[in-house]
């Protein structure tokens, strides 16, 4: 992992000025993003790719594996949903989408990504969650609506660079990766996170492992008192760390990596000196996309579509 | 003097079987394969890549994904079960091992394809199929015993025809015929360790719904050509790539790496007598089952199947080069 990190700090110095090299998208603007994506989705539910307004060598990927367009969930899915979270950033032509995909009828959860070139759709990425005969969405689908925060935009005097906004979503990543509990952690007193639609902070209704909660309940307490455990020591890797879309204007950052579990780790040694076994012996893998909310240096809100991998697996795209 | 050395290697790499054929004794026969793989495997469970017979520059995959020696099953195996099933092939310095593995409590369906250069492995290719329940494949206590037999010379099939009756199996499949796939009466297939041939009782450890769970019994009590008769391999969309990679003349057996795509696209499907069933759950949504797969043939006929399937993302490839 030091290795890719080093590439993407050496990757920030060797652009200073990250705006102009990134900006091939400008000429599209939020709705013009948005506009694409529904698009996009209006397409997939009508199975029918033919219309879209791609460059001729744009590449889609479901779950990591570059495809044809109009097959996987293009050729399967029958309806929308009505949780719908849109992200834009104009200045790279990246667009996202997180929400619910009708397939044979049952809920699919869906992160979607573009990448826009003008005007035209260039790259098209999907996470898809999936569970044959059962509802993948659920949680998500039972929601009111996305979180207002998405939506509000930073005061401008007190809006991030990208650089700032994508260091301190990387920094989520590493505190996560082998978690000591002794890393800086970037939490609002406030942070609260989503993963697949069920709130896994500030949750006393859900439980991890099978070690007594009622000394320890991970997904009972708050972002930043979760990481200071050290509780996370099974996620032996974050690789592959892709930040594509920063939104300036609202404190928005989507990423994309992988958290591998060697399952080699049989307990995790809290900060507080509990030790709290663990029961996983099978190597894998998270796919994740994952949204931050970052006001003043600090992460107030994540939301992940994450789905389970065969361990180590390629990423599908690069840098 | 390197250009002629040059072509001497291109001339051995593209006829290898003229040294075979010219009487030369393989680099590493059967029982050297055999003795390499049981020295990986011994590293494997004593997750001690240090202890096995590796290339400097071997190449590693699990299930599809390319890996580190050291890392995935090389760190979390703990032991294997006595049942296995060999596949030598010293004409391509290969060899595959199906047997069971634990980590901690649980077991796994691993099948291992190995490649040996000058008596070093050089290539590793893991499929497992991991259970959940630890008293997964506690019926798999001895492979079908054909699997170890020496054929009489009448009995064998060229290396050729073999690999052409497993890839006519699979065309038998995609096309949902049994016309062209040469089965043999006593023919039966077990998946994951469950015979899913001649088997009306054929549970999957999780309750169906009952309309499915009838196709599924119907099915399954059928034997292999029936089976294919019966047109019920619709939710297999297409069988590929199909890359046969180990071949043992000598007990006629065939293995190779194979994905099997579902789209997903169909919730019912046509039987050739043109009744309507349920597609099978798993493959109502888009995936792929890497599967790997052992075929022993005599006198021509498929007798024996023995299939470890893992599964994977839609269309996701096994890791390796496809085969020409």
């Amino acid at each position: 992992m030091k290795l890719t990190y080093g590439l993407f700090v050496l990757a920030l110095g060797l652009a200073p000025c990250g705006e102009t090299a990134v900006s091939a998208g400008r000429d599209c603007d939020r709705d013009c993003l948005e506009d694409l994506t529904e698009s996009v989705l209006k397409s997939m539910v009508a199975n029918d790719p033919s219309r879209l307004k791609t460059t001729p060598d744009v590449r889609y990927t479901e779950n990591g594996q570059p495809l044809a367009l109009g097959d996987a969930l293009w050729a399967t899915a029958d309806g929308l949903g009505d949780y719908r979270l849109h992200f834009a950033d104009p200045v790279s032509g990246q667009a996202a989408f997180f929400g619910i995909v009708g397939e044979h009828g049952r809920d699919v959860l869906m992160a979607l990504r573009l990448r826009v070139e003008n005007r035209r759709i260039a790259e098209i990425e999907t996470i898809v969650l999936r569970n044959p005969g059962g509802d993948a969405g659920q949680a998500v689908a039972a929601l009111a609506g996305p979180n207002p925060l998405w939506g509000q935009a930073v005061p401008e005097d007190e809006r991030m660079s990208r650089g700032d906004l994508i260091r301190t979503a990387n920094m989520y990543f590493s505190g996560m990766e082998n978690n000591d509990g002794r890393g800086e952690y970037p939490f609002a007193d406030d942070c609260n996170r989503l993963e697949n639609g069920n709130r896994t902070t500030n949750n006393p209704d859900i439980r991890y492992g099978e070690h007594d909660s009622s000394t320890f309940n991970f997904p009972a307490m708050g972002c930043k008192a979760q990481f200071e455990t050290g509780y996370l020591s099974a996620v032996t890797r974050i690789r592959d760390r892709r930040f594509p879309l920063v939104d300036v204007e609202r404190g928005v950052v989507l990423s994309f990596a992988f958290f591998d579990h060697n399952a080699t780790v049989r307990e995790a040694h809290l900060t507080n000196g509990m030790v709290i076994p663990f029961n996983l012996r099978q190597p894998f893998t998270w796919e994740v996309g994952e949204a931050f909310k970052i006001e003043k240096g600090k992460i107030r809100f994540i939301e992940a579509v994450l789905r389970q991998a065969p361990y180590g697996m390629d990423a599908g795209w690069e840098d | 003097m390197n250009k002629t050395r040059t072509m001497i290697w291109m001339a051995l790499a593209m006829f290898p079987s003229l040294t075979s054929a010219a009487g030369v004794p393989p680099e590493c026969d059967r029982q050297c394969l055999a003795g390499i793989a049981d020295a990986y495997m011994r590293a494997l469970t004593a997750n001690d890549p240090a202890a096995a017979p590796l290339d400097q520059n071997v190449r590693f995959t699990e299930n599809g994904q390319e890996l580190m020696i050291g890392d995935a099953l090389w760190g979390t195996a703990d032991r294997l079960r006595d049942y296995r099933i060999r596949i030598a092939d010293p004409e391509s310095r290969q060899i595959a091992i199906i047997g069971i593995v634990e980590e901690g409590s649980l077991p796994g369906l691993l099948a291992v394809r190995l490649k040996i250069s000058g008596r070093k492995v050089s290539e590793a290719e893991h499929v497992i199929a991991r259970s959940s329940n630890p008293s997964a494949y506690a019926k798999l206590k001895t492979p079908r015993s054909a699997f170890a037999r020496v054929l009489p010379k009448d009995a064998r099939s060229d290396r050729k025809t073999l690999v052409r009756i497993a890839n006519a199996y699979f065309d038998g499949i995609e096309n949902d015929t049994a016309q062209g796939v040469p089965f043999s009466k006593d023919c039966n297939r077990l998946e994951n360790g469950l015979q899913t041939t001649n088997n009306p009782n054929l549970t999957l450890g999780h309750d169906l719904d009952p309309r499915e769970a009838e196709a599924v019994s119907n099915a399954a009590a059928l034997g292999c050509r029936a089976q294919f008769e019966r047109g019920g391999f619709d939710f297999i969309s297409e069988i590929t790539p199909r890359r046969f990679a180990v071949v043992d003349e000598e007990r006629g057996l065939v293995f190779g790496i194979f994905g099997f795509v579902h789209d997903g696209r169909h919730m019912t499907m046509t039987l050739s007598d043109g009744s309507k069933v349920p597609t099978p759950t798993f493959a109502t949504v888009p995936n792929n089952v890497l599967m790997a797969e052992v075929f022993r043939i005599e006198n021509g006929r498929i007798h024996e199947i023995e299939a470890v399937g893992a599964n994977v993302p839609y269309r996701s490839g096994t890791g390796w080069p496809d085969q020409d």
